[in-house]
């Protein structure tokens, strides 16, 4: 999720529905700059390959936009790209970003629970969320996956997975991705019925601690026990 | 539902006028004159299959124990086949349904019966069935005539056995020695009166259900052979990619790898578990390098490309009558994309290869050509292969199956002795499936001053719609081999059924009427038979260009059709249609829109009329479907409830066809590889309510039913949407975006 | 080894933790009723309850599943004594080729086991996830709702005639 609602607050981020709205200035968590290129196919289509995917109450901000023209939304996409300047958590370059999103996808073949990378040290993954990340997730977050034309965004260039708080990784761990009915688009199914709470904290911190090089979130578990419950379709 | 239509009630007092003589004969074919239309004439051919297999014990065979097994070479798709089979023989033999055991297409024990598709299985296979069991039926009776010293016309058949009206009896098993039924089928049955059917034409639970609703072996996915081994196959990134390089050692101390088959692209790993395969798989995706050959046309210019490849003008009507002078003159032309199967169980099969014999167990539509061409592949006689069908998922055409059964052979074949059993991922199902073929049809015609189709010219260009099996040339798996077998170049179908020009003659009467099938023998994109085949695109073009024509000529839609039909089935559909679904005092309201169409399918099978209710989202240009009534007309109905399944399942299918679904592709490869980026229907997206309304013409031919819905469905949608909006869909499909582009928001 | 519960009974599992349950249902305890669709979580065809939920079998390891309650369609009820779902799917005549049904019946179960009485909006809501090709839909929402209405009548002690059309 992007920007949401909180435009009022200097661009600084903030809550949307127990969803967090991360910050569009130059304290952006996205590991690469927004263009505004991007940031207008994110809000004309819910979607940038670079950045990834709108959920949450950022798909009604997406569905309003729809209708508006096309111009418009151009324009607000400039602005916003003006706002968020260079933020200050980014890669170094692009490349170097690029190539640690492909270094932690390709690492080892899903399925093989016993190879499983470890997350970073001095987190608090386990190993029981490398397994369940090689069971149920890393069947298409894998640079080897069979959905090669239709791969999903790199997790380590994911907002989600970058930002300060794990909300919105909650949030789209436990309620999936669905595209408007009939209407092509990325499609993740949600893991609320699949997994327990402690399961879903040790998957969110291990997805945290393998694909973002931020400090690990230590709140993982207060979040899932807040968000459990809201699932959204 | 079932009801015989009223022609008073239906037809208004001007329309029973105009077409009176017409009707009465087509009522006559409800009529107790002609109960017996089944009956082949002296000197025909066998009816059904049985010209082809005419010995009566290639299809009913009865054991000294009494049993009754009934062979088809047809395969239970889901359509309820199998069920319908027993209903027909059941019937005929005087028993009950659980009496009889049937089987179904096996290269070792049924008949040949080709493949099964083309809606055809009721008229050949249960043809065959119909007059086989007759005339067993017969047979036994009397040879119970002979044993029992009465005389043949005293005795009936029932429940197994032949009986006096005195209550004496012979058992089925008991009259059976000696090969009697090991003779020639006669070409004429005594038929029983559809009057006294106890069994056909009431609907009959199918029999497959039980198991498929609690975890029974259903499926070739269930099937557990003692020592089975799991294999996946690891396909080109894209059509044409060679396979440069491959590193096996990680995958080949995977635990459970088996083995490693490579010929040439063609890459597979056996493991002794089903995941395990999986994970080999994925390390050797991993490890391999393609170079990527071939190159896809541009999407955005599919139609153009389409356009511009060599094709063969074949002239499938010329018409030139008298007619009144043209008053004013249409045209249009209409598009339909490449579309899946979209199979919910990717491709699956089963092969053992013992003691230089191969056994495969496959959903392939068409056992014998399979064997043919795996026989082929393998360099193998015949006779040393057996092919057996076991149901897969749903398959609505040409699929994945008969190249998964090749894989599975060519698997078996390097590591004899062990069953394996290969099954597609859904990335593989989605990306290597043969679809149906994109098509573009352009028509032209003429209205007279009074509103009458004076002149009709419709142009339709298309590839193949058949590229199945009779030879390994059309095996996914043949292409990839060191030594590959390169596709033949496809013919076109003939008519009547025709390919890219089923249904492409309207079955209105136009004095002048010109109709061309352009057909591209090239294929840049795989292509093969889609359920309908080219009556999908054809019917969606005639059948939104009639209403084109209707508004033209300010006609109501209905009424215009049948204005320009005298074929007195066709119009019973049509009306009856019309009047369930309440065309007459439809309301109109703001988003909303009704929609009419009417084919005979393959202008030989099925007539089928139905109307649809829409509304649509403005700001989102979602078009949902309220509900749909149908009107149908499949001849003398076998299992009315299976009738009413194959035309509810056709229209909401074709719906999805209609309103979403379209292959995408880049220049380098298909990409719609799941569910995400090749939507269909789901649940919130299905009509409110459907309604099928079955017509019955007892004695009447059984005429193919499983494809009669999807052309007309997309033509109501369009006539609808139009209506709804007033602007005009002719590129399939009726996206949110393509309706919002129209409605202009 | 990993410990399973599967439709009431404990099973011992010799597989990688990182097996989704799917493949371990197949092919360890030849369990037919889950079937593989996409692998992906996108169609339903594999779905089974886990601690009363539906859940898509094909992307839960079974490393999630030690302590956890998983019932397939095996644990509905048999072909010749099924279960209420099951007899209505029969019922209904809910299937064509049936590829998806077992894995309908598993999401229906759930939905009836917290709302007794769904509306057909609540049905179709629910059962999204789910995908039929054949085109099944209506008569599966016609067979949910028959029956929630003969587990009523059997939970309301009207009798356990659950065939009575």
């Amino acid at each position: 999720m992007l920007g949401a609602e909180k435009l009022s607050d200097a661009y600084g981020g903030g809550d949307a529905e127990h969803w967090l709205a991360p910050a569009m200035n130059e304290d952006s968590p996205a590991p690469l700059p927004w263009t505004a290129d991007e940031i207008f196919n994110y809000l004309r289509y819910g979607f940038d390959a670079r950045h990834g995917i709108a959920a949450g109450p950022m798909v009604d901000v997406v569905q309003n936009l729809a209708k508006a023209r096309e111009e418009d939304v151009r324009a607000i996409a400039v602005y916003i790209a003006d706002r968020m300047r260079r933020p200050v958590r980014q890669a170094k370059s692009n490349d170097e970003a690029n190539a640690f999103a492909q270094l932690q996808e390709s690492a080892a073949v899903p399925g093989m629970g016993r190879d499983a990378i470890p997350a970073r040290s001095g987190g608090v993954a386990s190993d029981s969320g490398a397994a369940v990340f090689e069971g149920a997730c890393a069947t298409c977050h894998y640079s080897g996956s069979g959905l090669q034309s239709t791969k999903p965004v790199p997790l380590a260039l994911t907002t989600s997975v970058n930002a300060p708080d794990p909300r919105n990784l909650i949030h789209v761990v436990q309620s999936g991705l669905w595209p408007a009915s009939g209407e092509r688009g990325a499609m993740m199914p949600g893991f609320a019925a699949e997994l327990t709470d402690d399961q879903l904290v040790a998957v969110v911190s291990y997805v945290r601690e393998r694909f973002s090089r931020q400090p690990p979130w230590h709140d993982v578990s207060q979040n899932v026990r807040a968000i459990r419950g809201t699932e959204r379709r | 539902m079932n009801s015989t239509p009223s022609p008073g009630l239906l037809l208004s007092r001007r329309e029973f006028l105009t077409t009176a003589g017409a009707l009465v004969v087509g009522f006559s074919l409800g009529a107790v004159s002609d109960l017996f239309a089944q009956r082949p004439q002296e000197g025909a051919k066998l009816p059904g299959s049985l010209a082809s297999t005419p010995m009566l014990d290639a299809w009913i065979r009865i054991g000294a124990d009494g049993t009754i097994t009934v062979c088809t070479g047809k395969g239970e798709l889901g359509q309820g086949i199998k069920t319908a089979l027993i209903q027909i023989a059941s019937e005929e033999l005087g028993v009950q349904p659980a009496a009889i055991k049937p089987v179904t297409a096996d290269t070792r024990t049924t008949p040949d019966e080709g493949y099964t598709a083309g809606s055809n299985s009721m008229k050949d296979s249960g043809t065959a069935i119909q007059n086989a069991a007759a005339q067993v039926r017969e047979i036994l009776i009397g040879r119970a005539a002979d044993k029992l010293t009465v005389s043949a016309d005293k005795l009936v058949a029932r429940d197994g056995f032949v009986v006096t009206d005195d209550g004496r009896r012979a058992a089925f098993g008991e009259l059976v020695g000696d090969n009697l039924t090991h003779v020639r089928a006669q070409p004429q049955s005594k038929l029983k009166d559809p009057r006294t059917y106890a069994l056909v034409g009431k609907p009959l639970a199918r029999v497959d259900i039980p198991a498929k609703v609690s975890g029974g072996a259903a499926y070739v996915q269930d099937l557990r052979l003692p020592g089975m081994l799991h294999a996946r196959v690891i396909r080109p990134p894209s059509y044409g990619a060679r396979l440069r390089d491959v590193k096996v050692a990680d995958a080949e101390t995977l635990p459970g790898v088996i083995k490693i088959v490579r010929d040439g692209n063609f890459l597979a790993v056996v493991a002794e578990h089903e995941f395990q395969a999986v994970v080999a798989m994925r390390a050797l995706a991993t490890n391999a390098s393609w170079e990527m050959r071939n190159r896809l046309p541009d999407p955005s210019d599919i139609y153009g490309t389409l356009r511009r490849l060599p094709a063969d003008a074949i002239v499938d009507l010329d018409l030139n009558g008298q007619a009144a002078a043209p008053a004013r003159r249409l045209e249009a032309s209409y598009r339909r994309p490449y579309q899946m199967h979209g199979a919910i169980g990717p491709a699956c099969a089963i092969a053992l290869m013992k003691d230089g014999t191969l056994t495969v167990w496959t959903h392939s539509q068409g056992v014998y050509p399979l064997r043919k061409s795996i026989a082929e592949l393998l360099h193998l006689p015949e006779d040393r292969i057996q092919c057996v069908h076991a149901e897969g998922a749903g398959c609505y055409g040409h699929n994945g199956a008969d190249d998964a059964a090749a894989d599975a052979a060519l698997i078996a074949r390097a590591l004899p002795d062990r069953p394996v059993r290969v099954q597609w991922m859904r990335e593989q199902e989605h990306a290597w499936e043969p679809y149906g073929p994109a098509m573009i049809a352009d028509v032209k015609a003429a209205l007279d001053a009074d509103g009458n189709v004076v002149e009709w010219t419709y142009d339709v260009w298309s590839n193949a719609h058949s590229t199945r099996p009779g030879g390994a040339g059309n095996l996914l798996p043949a292409w990839h081999l060191e030594t590959p077998f390169t596709q033949p170049v496809p013919k076109p179908i003939p008519l009547p059924e025709g390919g890219g020009d089923r249904n492409a003659i309207p079955l209105y009467k136009f004095p002048n009427a010109r109709v061309v099938h352009h057909f591209i023998p090239s294929m840049p994109v795989r292509v093969s038979a889609l359920r309908a085949l080219g009556a999908y695109a054809n019917i969606f073009a005639i059948e939104s260009f009639i209403d084109e024509l209707a508004a033209a000529a300010s006609v109501d839609p209905v009424e215009f059709r049948l204005r320009h039909l005298d074929d007195p089935r066709a119009r019973d559909v049509i009306v009856m249609a019309a009047s369930r679904f309440g065309w007459a005092n439809y309301p109109a309201g703001k988003g909303r829109g009704r929609g009419f169409a009417f084919a005979r399918y393959k202008n030989l099978g099925a007539y089928l009329a139905l109307a649809v209710d829409i509304e649509i989202d403005r700001e989102s240009g979602r078009v949902k479907v309220l509900r749909a009534v149908a009107a149908v007309d499949s001849g003398q109905p076998v299992n009315p409830d299976g009738i009413r399944n194959q035309i509810e399942g056709g229209i909401v299918q074709s719906a999805s066809w209609t309103l979403y679904e379209a292959v995408s592709f880049d220049t380098n490869a298909i990409t719609s590889t799941d569910w995400g980026s090749y939507p269909i229907a789901r649940f919130a997206d299905v009509p409110g309510n459907v309604d099928v309304h079955v017509i019955e013409r007892p004695g009447a031919p059984f005429l193919g039913t499983g494809e009669a819905a999807q052309g007309p469905t997309a033509a109501a949608l369009a006539n609808a949407i139009a209506n709804a909006t007033g602007a005009r869909l002719r590129e399939l499909p009726l996206s949110r975006t393509r309706v919002k582009a129209t409605i202009g928001v | 080894m990993i410990e399973l519960n599967v439709n009431g009974r404990p099973q011992a599992v010799d597989a990688d933790p990182a097996t989704p349950l799917l493949y371990v249902l197949r092919d360890h305890l030849a369990l037919n009723g889950a079937k593989f669709g996409c692998g992906l979580g996108q169609c339903g065809a594999c779905t089974v309850m886990i601690d009363g939920k539906a859940a898509f079998s094909c992307v839960t390891p079974i490393s999630a599943l030690p302590g956890r309650k998983i019932t397939t369609v095996e644990g509905l009820g048999t072909a010749d004594n099924p279960g209420p779902l099951q007899q209505a799917f029969i019922d209904e005549q809910a299937a064509q080729c049936g590829y998806c049904i077992a894995g309908m019946i598993m999401r229906a179960q759930a939905l009836l086991e917290a709302n007794p009485s769904p509306t057909d909006d609540d049905i179709r809501r629910h059962m999204m996830p789910n995908l039929c090709r054949c085109g099944t839909h209506m008569r599966i929402v016609r067979a949910v709702q028959r029956a929630a209405r003969t587990m009523k009548n059997v939970k309301n002690g009207a009798g356990v005639n659950v065939t009575t059309k």
